[in-house]
């Protein structure tokens, strides 16, 4: 006889449950997309190594070496330097200034969904149904604006605004503003709601409530993440040049053209450390701040 | 005058499947402290959560000081969650800030938004806040991250956050489940005096029946969605509370979508363990 009573099926699994059919069709897909990617993509290893015609990898190499040390080059590049950090950081200012707003708006849990929106009268669904749209609009043009990658958006400014540093500030405000609206929201998106609700239930107003409840939870993330952001940004900053935005990606164009490959190194090992630095300052504002 | 709190009928229904409150009537006068207590799922926090007007009902009537809080605009019914105060079981607290602009939240509803701004960039305590903070002990901690206190300190500090509301009605679910037993029968204790003081409307879910009957002329026992009981302390029997708190299937564990037969349990009924 059972030992439970027929209305209690609440018994122990003894068996694993099996794996899905789905997952056999995921590991072919990949496997396919593999197989065929490489073809598709002429990987062929051996070009990197061959010796008849065009340069060499190794020959290329040894052409870069020594690096262009002289204290004549090295002070020349200051101002390419210096250059591509400002143009980091008012690129993510840039970002952050049109990510925040359309972050704020892409976040459902702020438009139209969730505990700020129940409570009181039920005729006001139809009027919070309303507030979808600049929800979606904001969500389809963060979407644009990141689908687009810099270096589009560089050559873009570079027609509208000419060459120089602008063209790149403003083609890494847009391409990160994108991303940084759609982690913000999803960092909105994901705070804790409880403490919202005492606020909330406390009757405050909407934007206090914000202020107080919501943006402390997410605002460690958000400096976290807008970090991160900028440290991609001085990557992004030294490619641009190479469409003319100016900075140290110019330089290594420059020097490429006039197959002057020491002096490229030189630029290469300067973005190196400069990218290191960033690192270490990013990570020491967070671990300070947060 | 209007009693603090009118319930008829009550149902919330939630994703239009589970019902948490089950035609419920209740009526709480003004000045009264009730407790309130049933078995987890019997719809407490549901209730508390309608009472400070964050849920809106899916039927029925709820009246709090006389208005019926499906009909007000929501410049009302912000007014009126200035004057319901609640204390949570997790305290709620935003734990990423100080102590300071956790109980300044408290003031919210009375501020207008320039001066509830500057009030966050500058949380300076008035009297309100030094009283409050003394009354739960922990004035030597306003200016700490709140999530740097222990669970018995953060909860004081929720405390004090109710009382710098200084609300009309004051509702605490569960307040005193994460605090030692000490402690938990001081909380108990000061809010009772706070509502005897101010002739505020209390109702508190306790789980410890022993603080219920010992602080609170009228006990209401919840099952279920259901009112079980309602009586005052010297009529509560044991039968009454073994009723109250014997478990029911949806209580032990087994999902809901199975109880209503909408999926069939995943496992065999004659599994291996009813041959043993």
């Amino acid at each position: 006889m059972a030992p439970f009573p027929q209305s209690s099926p609440w018994i122990l699994p003894t068996t694993k449950p099996k794996s899905s059919p789905l997952s056999f069709t995921g590991w072919f897909v990949l496997v396919a997309a593999l197989v065929g990617s490489y073809h598709l993509a002429e990987i062929s290893p051996g070009k990197l190594l061959h010796t008849q015609g065009g340069s060499s990898l190794w020959g290329l190499l040894a052409e870069f070496f020594p690096p262009d040390l002289s204290a004549e080059f090295l002070l020349y590049l200051i101002v390419p330097t210096v250059k591509t950090i400002q143009i980091s950081i008012m690129g993510t200012a840039l970002a952050i200034l049109i990510g925040l707003p359309l972050g704020i708006l892409a976040t459902s849990t702020l438009t139209f969904a969730g505990i700020l929106f129940e409570g009181g009268s039920l005729s006001r669904s139809s009027r919070r149904r309303l507030w979808m749209l600049p929800y979606l609009l904001a969500r389809g043009g963060l979407s644009l604006l990141r689908s687009i990658p810099e270096i589009v958006w560089g050559l873009l400014f570079v027609r509208i605004v000419g060459l120089g540093p602008f063209a790149g500030v403003l083609a890494i405000g847009l391409a990160y503003g994108g991303m940084l609206g759609k982690v913000y929201a999803e960092i909105l998106e994901g705070v804790k709601q409880s403490p919202v609700e005492a606020v909330r239930a406390v009757g405050a107003r909407r934007f206090p409530l914000v202020v107080y409840g919501l943006f402390p939870q997410a605002f460690p993330n958000f400096v976290a993440y807008s970090l991160y952001r900028w440290e991609c940004a001085i990557r992004s900053a030294a490619i641009l040049g190479l469409v003319g935005a100016g900075g140290l990606g110019q330089e290594i164009e420059v020097s490429m053209k006039m197959l002057n490959y020491p002096q490229a190194l030189t630029i290469i090992l300067v973005s190196f450390i400069l990218v290191t630095l960033v690192d270490r300052v990013s990570s020491w504002i967070r671990r300070t701040l947060l | 005058m209007a009693p603090s709190i009118e319930i008829e009928n009550l149902v919330k229904v939630f994703d239009g499947r589970v019902a948490a409150l089950d035609s419920l009537s209740l009526q709480v006068e003004e000045g009264e402290k009730v407790a309130l207590i049933g078995p987890s799922g019997a719809g407490k926090t549901t209730l508390f959560r309608l009472l400070n007007c964050i849920l809106t009902p899916t039927r029925g009537t709820l009246r709090l000081q006389g208005c019926d809080v499906t009909r007000l605009s929501e410049k009302s019914l912000r007014e009126l969650r200035a004057r319901i105060g609640t204390i949570y079981q997790q305290h709620n607290l935003v734990p990423q800030l100080r102590v300071a602009h956790n109980v300044l939240a408290g003031k919210l509803g009375r501020l207008s938004t320039a001066r509830a701004l500057w009030n966050f960039w500058d949380p300076r305590p008035d009297g309100d806040v030094v009283r409050a903070l003394t009354q739960v002990g922990i004035a030597g901690k306003y200016w700490e991250r709140t999530a740097a206190l222990s669970g018995g300190q953060q909860q004081r500090v929720a405390v004090a956050r109710a009382l710098v509301q200084n609300p009309d009605i004051l509702l605490a679910d569960e307040p005193v489940s994460s605090v030692d037993p000490a402690l938990a029968q001081e909380i108990v204790s000061l809010l009772a005096d706070l509502a005897q003081e101010g002739g505020k409307t209390l109702v508190v879910s306790l789980h410890s029946v022993e603080l219920a009957l010992a602080h609170f002329p009228r006990i209401v026992g919840l099952r279920g969605g259901k009112l079980y009981f309602d009586l005052p302390p010297d009529q509560i029997t044991a039968e009454l509370l073994s009723g109250l708190f014997t478990r029911c299937e949806a209580e032990r564990g087994v999902p809901e979508r199975v109880l209503r037969g909408a999926v069939s349990p995943v496992f065999p009924l004659d599994s291996p363990y009813d041959k043993a």
